[in-house]
């Protein structure tokens, strides 16, 4: 007990007292001959303890000071202001091999040492062995000084000062001279002294030694103690101020240090450092060649304390990067950077990126966040957790506890409001240097390349540290305008609509946004400039435009009775312009799982594709699109739109990155309306409700859409386009079943997907009216039994507007089962299916269509349950028509029977095209 | 008691002993406490100065001797000089003035060339004059040790003047060690000063009377004369080597004055460019 009291007094005593020390040389800089002496602060205000027994290294650059310091702390020098008390004997190592009086051995000159140091004669005396000994320079110890190498000096040298007995030693980076097995040995001497309890200080360039070495460190620059600490706090910001010197300043306010190094900006909080190598860097593509903030000449100014500017010269390019940096508060950093050139500059593309230390586990942005996945060696580089193609204006990490336990704070990167020409990005980094990145990007876009400007600006925003409530802050920044009606939320913000509920956000990726397509270019409205405006209590409009696109898009967007968020499209256009499409989007959060519309309902897959899955394979012409999710937090939307001429909607599974169930609602619009005379367009107007008090939701508008005919044991189902048949309760048909297609520019406009229909069902006829909303087409469908196992089957094509069709074609898709084909001149058996899904279609026989001509299939495999035969007839000829027996791909495994006209038919408004059918179930009777 | 604490009270004496006594008395009890260091350091540098020469310990010797032939020479034989016995009349000023002129050289540059040891060692900057100064003190009782017993042979009273030799010396030591101190912090202020000594020191030797006596300074100029230090100590030095005469209790009182007022010139130089010389170091 009583031994480590007195040890921990010792330590707890301080050796060394250093108060304020200012230190000036006079210097005679000569200026065209001129001798100006000019005063040189080598020591500003520098103020620290070293307690008994410490290691303390001092690190700096050339000229930091720390000579001085030495030099200052051994007495040598007298400080113009400040206090120096020191406790106990000092010993230096300074200047290591100098000193010696050449023409003495060495033995004498070891005394001489020794006396220098302040040793008495007997002490003298009984170190001298041992100095010999730790020198080993064996019979050289005799000979005068002067043929000593500069090795065996220095050998010398530290061996008489570290044998001083010293309660205090300083020793000067002198331990890089020697060969390498006297450097270990020297490092190891230092340690022992340092468990003897010496204090040792410690002036090295060496950082691996100081922090092996040191307990704490001293880092100087520019004769100011910019920080002391432990060495693992204190390293890093050394390595950041290495560089060329004129590219290096710092800045920092309160727990905020930032440090600008020649193109490369470093955060450090509460003396911890943020951004590992090489922090917040630019890069620009500049003719066909990637340039980065690192390859400039770099020379920062600071004409405040708490700001840099600093300009970097690309000189190959004829470039300059202009950086300004100011510390606004003690948490936020604003950052702007600039291209300057003396003609007009084309930037292709660039980006800032922020690298953030690997320890970060959680990402945000505006209104998604996520997790980061481990950095490993065979994990993709480089990946992006963020879609693409759109304008975040913040991303950011949040606070973790890295492996010591020390907090690392949450760091927000946000961009000033740059009408979209810049998109955020969050990625992990290669292992090489395990990072998360935040990024901003900006893309090559004709209007921006081509500036004529000769500034640009490549980043404008800032960056903030260590937010307490992130949730609140990006509230603040993110949203122009937030309004909310009793549970339900909506935040808009530039081209974009978050909804939430109870505090939940149920969009996620893109939110609700639309696509314009016009002049063949997509307009994202996330990259539009927008002006929007708080109209009432619940009530926003806002107008977005692109450069050079000469329509003003306008939005407005209103909430009501707490459920309802009703969201008006329309396009006003400046001059003549021709728009192809205009989509609304709506990504709503993987929770949901099912999907209900008046065309289909299901269930979404948990597995994400690498590209958008369609869920219906259809568009969904009217009335609703319901999502539901298996948890009750989430509540059952249900999106609502009128139907004007070529408005559907689609249920889509998004891509693995976004990882959003999506709904589109898109306007077609006809090829002949494409242009756009200046004036305002109505696109849609989209009601979607949320949780609405009637817990199912409005009903779906089930009738008018199918219609079923039975006679004996024969069944006719039609559905959306499409019709079954059914003998004996099996079903003959397959898959489409009864369709109709018609080709038309290339494409192909199926009766399933692409018609909107309406059915008139009596007892026995079907009627249905099919109308294409790509197409200026209607359709006519009428089924009837003409005998007990007779179809009628008359198909009307109808035009309302001008179009050319190249193909029109009337289906029956049957099983596979059956195996034979039987034409009107020949039958046979039907080959192997051929080729892969989407391949072309393998026609098996083709015949002209004559009257009463007919096309059949045939069942002849025994054990089988035997079906009956079909046959498909028309009943009059037609000359460009043909009567064919396919053989689908891989994919519908099924024969097809098949009507179809191979010449080009130019319709005309009311011009009609009429087929009669007979279709025959069994044996003619 | 509480008084005592009172600067008022001590008045213009108090101020004089904290700003300029206390100081003095706390430096020369540190260099009395490295007198150790200052002995054993001198004698390595003499030993050191001596090392690499084949002459050795003779040079402290044979210097002087020939100096003393050359000046016979030229005194007796070109210009003739009516000083009965002039090879030892020179000698006993001679011997004198190269001890004084090589210490002043010495001391001169004992900063400049020795800063390594300012850099590395706390060792207080005036004892490196010092070290120089004992160190050609030592060469100076060499050389004694031959050229005394040539005065002793010719004029064998002088050892009774013996003791008064050593005041006489210890009083020239003091002279030079408060002139080496003031020469070698300004050389290092203004290194002119080191360059151009070594012409001083040659004028210097030229209007002291080394090798003609003092009677033969016109009357005119003897007043001048007077004013120059080492006319008192080199007089003194011959009248105890050569003449074998006790000198004048005047030129005592001078040479004392001369060495206390080299000793405050020198400390009132060092004390007010110490601070500046070791910054430019």
């Amino acid at each position: 007990m009583g031994n480590k009291y007195v040890e921990e007094n010792l330590n707890g005593m301080d050796s060394i007292q250093a108060n304020d020390l200012w230190l000036m040389y006079k210097i005679p800089f000569s200026n065209n001959g001129k001798i100006s002496w000019d005063n040189f602060w080598a020591l500003k205000g520098i103020s620290f303890n070293v307690r008994s027994g410490e290691a303390m290294g001092i690190i700096g650059e050339n000229g930091a000071g720390k000579t001085t310091l030495l030099r200052a702390l051994l007495g040598l020098l007298k400080c113009d202001r400040g206090s120096i008390k020191t406790t106990g004997r000092v010993s230096a190592l300074l200047e290591a091999g100098a000193g010696f009086e050449p023409e003495l051995s060495g033995q004498d000159n070891i005394r001489r040492h020794a006396r220098f140091f302040g040793l008495a004669e007997e002490a003298i005396e009984a170190a001298y062995p041992k100095i010999a000994e730790f020198a080993e320079l064996g019979r050289f110890i005799q000979a005068p000084v002067k043929c000593y190498s500069q090795g065996m000096l220095v050998r010398l040298a530290f061996s008489i000062a570290v044998h001083m007995q010293p309660d205090i030693l300083l020793i000067d980076d002198s331990l890089t001279v020697g060969d390498e097995y006297f450097q270990a040995k020297c490092v190891k001497k230092i340690f022992q002294l340092k468990e003897e309890g010496k204090t040792i200080i410690l002036v090295s360039h060496n950082t691996s030694l100081l922090v092996r070495l040191c307990d704490r460190l001293l880092l100087l620059k520019d004769g100011r103690l910019l920080r002391q600490g432990s060495a693992e706090s204190v390293v890093p910001l050394y390595i950041q101020l290495e560089g060329e010197k004129a590219g290096t300043a710092l800045i920092r306010d309160g727990a905020l240090e930032l440090v600008f190094n020649n193109g490369r900006v470093f955060l450090n909080w509460q003396g911890r450092l943020l951004t590992p190598e090489p922090g917040v860097y630019t890069a620009i593509k500049f003719r066909d060649k990637w340039l980065s903030g690192l390859q400039a000449s770099w020379e920062a100014v600071k004409p405040a304390e708490n700001r840099i500017i600093a300009r970097g010269i690309f000189y190959e390019a004829g470039l300059e990067q202009i950086w300004t940096i100011e510390l606004a508060t003690q948490q936020e950093v604003l950052v702007s950077v600039d291209i300057k050139s003396r003609q007009a500059v084309e930037i292709e593309e660039s980006f800032v990126n922020m690298l953030l230390r690997a320890d970060y586990q959680e990402w945000f942005s505006l209104a998604e966040q996520g997790e980061f996945s481990p950095i490993t060696s065979n994990s993709s580089n480089w990946r992006p957790y963020l879609g693409e193609g759109e304008a975040r204006r913040c991303v950011g990490v949040r606070e973790v506890r890295d492996a010591q336990g020390q907090c690392l704070p949450a760091v927000i990167f946000e961009q000033e409001n740059s009408s979209g020409k810049r998109t955020a990005q969050i990625l992990n980094s290669d292992y090489l240097c395990p990072a998360r990145v935040l990024q901003y990007k900006t893309f090559c876009r004709s209007n921006y390349a081509k500036t004529a400007a000769t500034q640009v600006n490549l980043f404008q925003g800032k960056i903030v540290v260590g937010v307490p409530d992130i949730g609140q802050y990006l509230d603040n920044i993110e949203y122009n305008y937030i309004l909310q009606s009793g549970d339900l939320k909506l935040k808009w913000r530039a081209g974009q609509v978050i909804l939430s509920r109870q505090g939940k956000v149920l969009t996620k990726a893109n939110h609700a946004s639309t696509l314009l397509r016009a002049g063949n270019q997509q307009h994202f409205s996330t990259i539009a400039e927008w002006v929007s405006k708080k109209q009432s209590e619940n009530k926003i409009v806002a107008a977005g435009t692109w450069p050079g696109v000469p329509l003003v898009e306008h939005w407005e967007m209103e909430l009501k009775d707490g459920c309802f968020f009703i969201w008006k499209i329309w396009v006003e256009v400046t001059a003549e312009v021709s728009i192809q499409e205009v989509y609304a989007r709506f990504s709503f959060c993987e929770q949901y799982k099912s999907y209900r519309t008046s065309y289909g309902a299901g269930k979404f897959p948990d597995e994400f594709m690498e590209y958008e899955v369609d869920m219906l394979q259809k568009c969904v012409p009217d009335g609703s699109v319901i999502l539901s999710a298996d948890t009750e937090q989430m509540p059952e939307v249900c999106m609502q739109f009128p139907r004007p001429p070529n408005i559907f909607a689609k249920v889509l599974n998004s891509d693995m990155s976004d990882r959003a169930r999506i709904v589109y609602v898109e306007n077609i619009i006809p090829e002949d309306k494409m242009r756009f005379t200046p004036g305002k367009y109505e696109c849609f107007e989209i009601h979607t409700a949320i949780a609405p008090p009637e817990a199912n939701g409005p009903v779906l508008a089930a009738a008018g859409n199918t219609a079923k005919l039975k006679k004996d044991g024969l069944e006719i189902v039609f559905e959306k386009g499409q019709g079954h048949i059914f003998w004996q309760g099996t079903q003959l048909t397959k898959r489409l079943g009864l369709y109709t297609s018609i080709r038309s520019g290339e494409r192909w406009f199926d009766s399933h997907s692409q018609a909107v229909w309406e059915v008139k069902n009596s007892d026995n006829t079907i009627e249905a009216s099919g109308k294409w909303v790509h197409l200026p087409l209607v359709q006519t469908w009428r089924l009837a039994f003409a005998q007990e196992n007779m179809l009628e089957f008359a198909v009307t094509l109808e035009a309302h507007g001008i179009i050319d069709t190249d193909r029109l074609q009337t289906n029956i898709m049957v099983s596979e089962l059956y195996d034979k084909w039987v034409g009107s001149q020949a039958q046979g058996v039907f080959p192997d299916f051929k080729g892969e899904a989407d391949d072309d279609w393998d026609v098996v026989r083709s015949e002209p269509c004559g009257a009463g001509q007919i096309a059949g299939v045939e069942m002849a495999a025994a054990g089988q349950r035997q079906l009956p035969s079909i046959t498909f007839y028309p009943d009059a000829a037609a000359q460009d028509w043909a009567m064919a027996i396919v053989n689908s791909d891989l994919h519908h495994r099924s024969r097809l029977l098949q009507h179809v006209n191979k010449g080009v038919i130019k319709f005309v408004p009311q011009q009609i095209v009429k087929c009669n059918f007979k279709i025959l179930i069994g044996k003619r009777k | 008691m509480s008084n005592r604490t009172n600067p008022n009270r001590g008045g213009y004496f108090y101020r004089i002993r904290t700003a300029l006594v206390r100081p003095l008395t706390e430096r020369i009890t540190n260099i009395i406490r490295c007198r150790r260091l200052i002995i054993q350091t001198g004698i390595c540098r003499f030993r050191a100065k001596h090392a690499g020469l084949k002459l050795g310990i003779w040079i402290a010797v044979l210097n002087p001797l020939l100096v003393m032939l050359a000046i016979s020479f030229v005194f007796t034989h070109i210009i003739q000089l009516d000083i009965d016995n002039f090879p030892l009349f020179a000698l006993s000023g001679i011997f004198p003035w190269l001890f004084f002129s090589n210490c002043l050289l010495e001391a001169a540059f004992s900063i400049t060339s020795q800063q390594v040891l300012l850099h590395k060692f706390k060792v207080p900057a005036e004892a490196l004059p010092l070290i120089v100064i004992f160190a050609e003190f030592l060469s100076f009782l060499v050389g004694c040790c031959i050229i005394y017993p040539i005065f002793l042979v010719f004029n064998p009273q002088i050892i009774v003047l013996l003791p008064v030799l050593l005041l006489v010396l210890a009083a020239f030591i003091i002279f030079l060690f408060g002139l080496g101190l003031a020469l070698a912090t300004l050389n290092v202020i203004s290194p002119d000063i080191g360059q151009s000594l070594g012409i001083f020191i040659m004028f210097w030797f030229w209007v002291t009377p080394v090798f003609y006596s003092l009677d033969m300074i016109p009357v005119k100029f003897f007043w001048l004369s007077q004013l120059n230090p080492m006319t008192h100590f080199i007089t003194c030095f011959r009248s105890l080597l050569f003449y074998a005469q006790l000198p004048a209790g005047e030129v005592f009182l001078a040479i004392a004055g001369c060495a206390a007022g080299s000793l405050v010139c020198g400390a009132y130089v060092f004390s007010k460019w110490e601070t500046s010389m070791l910054k430019r170091i």
